[in-house]
């Protein structure tokens, strides 16, 4: 027998309409999808191709229009299926007048946690997002947006939960944040969450995803593992430390006679993030 | 290897009612009172930090500045009352404004700033948030209610205490004049019952102007009586406790067994027949020419005094106001038997209060056995509550009429202070008459379980009430009795259900005030109840405007919505079909619903009771609170499952 599916959507269509009822905007138009427990699943789109519409479906704040939604074998809109959620919204909409831990204690205490439990459970996800003692007794209208993510994500994480939605979680973090928070999510999927994400990044999802999904104007365009998806058949690439300049002209001419084409022989380029933490993690070595 | 997904055929659609219901369900059977409450302290705290208790030193503000630029025209007598009133008009306005701003801007808030996303997508269910947002409203109106009130409160002490030096000063003066006007005399004559024998003056000179008369509540509602003669007519209002009774005897006893006995009704109905005073007020249509079904329903009793035997049933009067019933009424589950006795009938309305205006006299009921025609004096007895402020009975010619009795419950040595207690009879007087120099009335009162008796007389007057003083002795041991008599053949005199009391003690105000504040506070408490559930569908602009809107129908046009629904366009144009009958029951149904959909502020209103209650005895304070606290209750909790169904189906995202 398969286990339950973490989320699951049939047809799924979503119409926004006017205040007199009439279709106004086709978010999304038959979307089939299930995300499997354990995975890290990543939702990829262009602005309004329905990422986060799909989303609120799967959290119950909005109602499809035709289809079904099941999250955790439960019905999206069941209020109990919260329990075992966690969502860090596309901004944190969270209450300017609290400071971090009051937030972190009020949603504590709507999934029932009380006392010591409460206490630790703060306390532990305070380090985890890295708000220092200071930052915990502000309020948060005094918080940068990098601040908020990770206090949004400690709220998201609050009851321990088995599937985690995160959208746009490493938006307004700097890159040491960002790559602390991929951290997090991979070290999620270890602990046996099922993680879907979707992010405007896509080298953030590309880092971290399993499988993903790519949206367009509501409708699914791609849909399989992160690798399989970027594997590029008809390009071979090889790589190699010592090659010579004369070995380099041998190996394109080579390739170039025996039918090859489009050979192009080059030094491989790390990536702006890799750069970028190369130079921090120097600094702080020094 | 990647999927690229086939095009589906459409879902069908979604279904709506089930999931719905289930929800539902789903939402009552999993409601936690702690996840309602951390919600609630949430809005709490959130209202607290919009600095609404700054809204308090401001109403204070505005009470002192309301006192000192208000003028009076007695200050020992008429600065207290009408500095509670100054203080409970801003404390409402204060918090009725608060309730509407609060209860409205709540949930939009959230709505708009989406921070009801991390409460949507936790284990709260929308029964949880609405009503862990007028959870909140109720304790934050609670705060600002009676913090606003005990500031007043202390700044009516601080008045208080200058009043009773000022009566202190004035009481010695009238001691020294011993030609003080009789009129200044007449107007400090109450009496409080822990002092009685002094003057009110001397009163807030010795005990300070902020007590509060307490009074038994009686054991049987006031009944005033009255008989009309054979030419004035005499108008029966429909309560049940209004009814014309004529008492026949000698009749035929073998024409009733022979079944040849009929009883005739002759009732007047007015001229135009009243619909609704509100409606006449307003020169809205809610007059007719010809009574309505509703008006000419009367309920006819009988009663055998002999054999006790006992009858009765509804009819429907003629349009000319005429009904002829065979008695023994026929039918099988008629057991009405007649051996010989006292027969007494008796008529009342059964078209409801606002229906019933029946004319009657004398002659109004008859009865005809062959050729035989019996007449009988006619006597009516009208049980409080009345519809009208007064009733006036009296003036009949005779010097030792009935006007009206009540009765108090036996009272326990504890219940009434030193001195006793006393009966108090505030009597009306037409405004327009002289007052003739014999004018007198009777006061009776029997100790039931002792025999003991007190009869004293006064001589109405226009603002003063009699105080029959009564000893502790002569107040224990069983319940008492009052019977207000005219001694005077031509004075006519004015009773409410309030002309008869039993004034027992007197306690420190602060207890009226709480209640006041109490009330208050209830009914911001329902008109917050109405902003939540308007919230719920609506922008926060919208929903408090429609929420002021209702707050002003509820106060102002409430008795308006009533009378239509019971009296509507559609009645008045009296259409005989069938169709028009349907909807004229629609449109009946559909204002009884609006009706329902506002809290009757009415039952709150308790301002001016208090602010009479301070020096001059008036208050009927006892039985209100507990009766105002169930209406805005459960108003309340209908106004938020409301809400709640309307919140559940709305989608909070966008």
């Amino acid at each position: 027998m398969e286990p339950t599916p973490a989320a699951e959507t049939n047809r799924l269509v979503k119409v926004y309409t006017d205040f007199w009822g009439r279709p106004r905007v086709h978010a999304l138009t038959g979307l089939d999808l299930v995300i499997h427990t354990g995975e890290i699943f990543g939702l990829l789109g262009p602005n309004g191709s329905g990422k986060t519409t799909t989303m609120k479906l799967l959290l119950g704040l909005l109602h499809p229009t035709r289809g079904t939604v099941k999250v955790l074998g439960r019905p999206a809109d069941d209020v109990q299926k919260n329990r075992e959620i966690g969502y860090l919204p596309e901004e944190s909409y969270l209450y300017p007048f609290l400071t971090g831990e009051e937030t972190l204690r009020f949603y504590g205490r709507l999934f029932g946690l009380r006392g010591r439990e409460l206490d630790r459970r703060v306390s532990d996800l305070l380090d985890l997002v890295r708000l220092d003692v200071r930052a915990r007794k502000r309020t948060l209208k005094e918080y940068s947006k990098g601040m908020s993510r990770r206090i949004g994500l400690a709220q998201a994480l609050i009851n321990d939960p088995k599937f985690v939605l995160l959208d746009e979680p490493t938006t307004g973090l700097d890159p040491v944040g960002t790559r602390e928070i991929k951290d997090l999510i991979i070290s999620m999927k270890a602990q046996g969450r099922t993680v879907l994400m979707s992010s405007h990044l896509l080298a953030d999802v590309e880092d971290v995803c399993d499988r993903i999904a790519i949206l367009v104007r509501g409708q699914m365009r791609e849909l399989g593992s992160v690798k399989e998806l970027l594997l590029v058949r008809d390009i071979m690439q090889l790589r190699a430390r010592n090659v010579s300049p004369e070995l380099t002209a041998a190996a394109g001419k080579l390739l170039a006679d025996s039918g090859a084409t489009d050979v192009e022989i080059s030094h491989p380029r790390m990536t702006l993030e890799e750069l970028f933490l190369r130079v921090i993690a120097e600094d702080r070595s020094n | 290897m990647p999927t690229r997904p086939s095009p589906q055929p459409p879902a069908p659609p979604r279904p709506v009612l089930l999931p719905f219901l289930r929800g539902l369900a789903d939402d009552l059977l999993h409601f936690s009172p702690a996840r309602l409450w951390t919600v609630a302290r949430l809005a709490t705290s959130e209202a607290l930090r919009l600095r609404v208790l700054g809204l308090v030193l401001l109403g204070l503000v505005a009470v002192i500045l309301a006192d000192l630029s208000t003028r009076r025209f007695d200050p020992v007598f008429d600065t207290m009352p009408s500095l509670i009133h100054l203080a409970e008009i801003i404390i409402t306005v204060a918090t009725l404004a608060l309730a509407i701003f609060l209860s409205t801007y709540s949930l939009p808030r959230e709505l708009t700033s989406k921070t009801i996303f991390g409460l949507v997508t936790k284990p709260v269910s929308r029964l949880e948030i609405v009503g862990g947002k007028m959870l909140a409203l109720v304790v934050v109106l609670f705060i600002i209610t009676f913090s606003l009130g005990a500031l007043s409160w202390g700044y009516f002490e601080i008045r208080a205490r200058q009043i009773q030096s000022l009566a202190g000063r004035e009481w010695k003066l009238q001691q020294d004049n011993e030609n003080l006007p009789d009129l200044l005399r007449r107007e400090q004559s109450y009496r409080l019952p822990t002092d009685i024998g002094g003057s009110a003056l001397q009163h807030i000179a010795d005990f300070g102007p902020l007590q509060a008369a307490v009074y038994q509540t009686p054991s049987d509602p006031l009944t005033v009586v009255s008989f009309p003669s054979s030419t004035s007519t005499e108008w029966l209002t429909g309560y049940p406790g209004h009814r014309a009774n004529w008492g026949f005897d000698d009749l035929p006893v073998d024409d009733f067994a022979a079944g040849k006995v009929h009883v005739l009704f002759q009732v007047a109905f007015p001229e135009r027949v009243r619909q609704d005073e509100t409606l006449r007020f307003l020169g809205l249509p809610g007059v007719t020419d010809t009574p309505p079904e509703s008006a000419r329903q009367v309920e006819v009793r009988l009663h055998d005094e002999l054999s006790n035997s006992n009858w009765s049933d509804t009819f429907l009067l003629g349009p000319d106001g005429k009904l002829d019933l065979a008695i023994p009424p026929p039918g099988p589950n008629s057991r009405f038997t007649y051996s010989g006795g006292r027969l007494w009938i008796t008529l009342c309305g059964a078209g409801g209060p606002a229906a019933t205006r029946l004319g009657v006299r004398d002659d109004s009921c008859t009865i005809r056995s062959g050729d035989h025609t019996f007449s009988s004096p006619c006597g009516l007895r009208l049980v409080a509550p009345f519809n009208l402020n007064k009733y006036w009975v009296g003036g009949g010619g005779e010097t030792s009429l009935l006007l009206a009795r009540t009765r108090f419950p036996a009272l326990s040595s504890g219940r009434f202070g030193p001195a006793g207690a006393a009966v108090q009879v505030d009597v009306a007087l037409p405004s327009a008459t002289n007052i003739p120099p014999d004018a007198r009335v009777g006061i009776t009162v029997v100790n039931e379980s002792s025999g003991q008796t007190k009869i004293a007389t006064f001589r109405p007057e226009r603002g003063a009430a009699a105080l029959v003083p009564l000893d502790r002795d002569f107040c224990s041991g069983g319940p008492l009795a009052v019977y207000v008599y005219s001694r005077s053949p031509a004075v006519e005199v004015g009773l409410a259900p309030e002309s008869i009391r039993l004034l027992v003690g007197d306690q420190p105000f602060f207890a009226n005030w709480a209640k006041d504040l109490a009330m208050i506070w209830l009914a911001a408490c329902a008109i917050a109840a109405i902003g939540v559930a308007l919230s719920t569908v609506a922008g926060w602009q919208v929903a408090s405007l429609m929420t002021a809107v209702l707050l002003l129908v509820a106060n102002v046009w409430l008795p308006i919505i009533h009378s239509v629904e019971r009296y509507g366009v559609l009645q008045s144009l009296h259409l005989g079909s069938a169709t028009s009958r349907q909807l004229s029951e629609a449109y009946k149904t559909l204002f009884g619903f609006l009706g329902l959909l506002l809290p009757d502020m009415a039952k709150l209103d308790y301002g001016n009771l208090v602010a009479s209650g301070v020096a001059a005895p008036l208050s009927a304070l006892t039985a209100l609170p507990a009766g105002a606290l169930w209406h805005v209750a459960l108003y309340s909790l209908a106004l938020v499952l409301l809400g709640y169904i309307f919140f559940r189906l709305r989608e909070v995202a966008r």
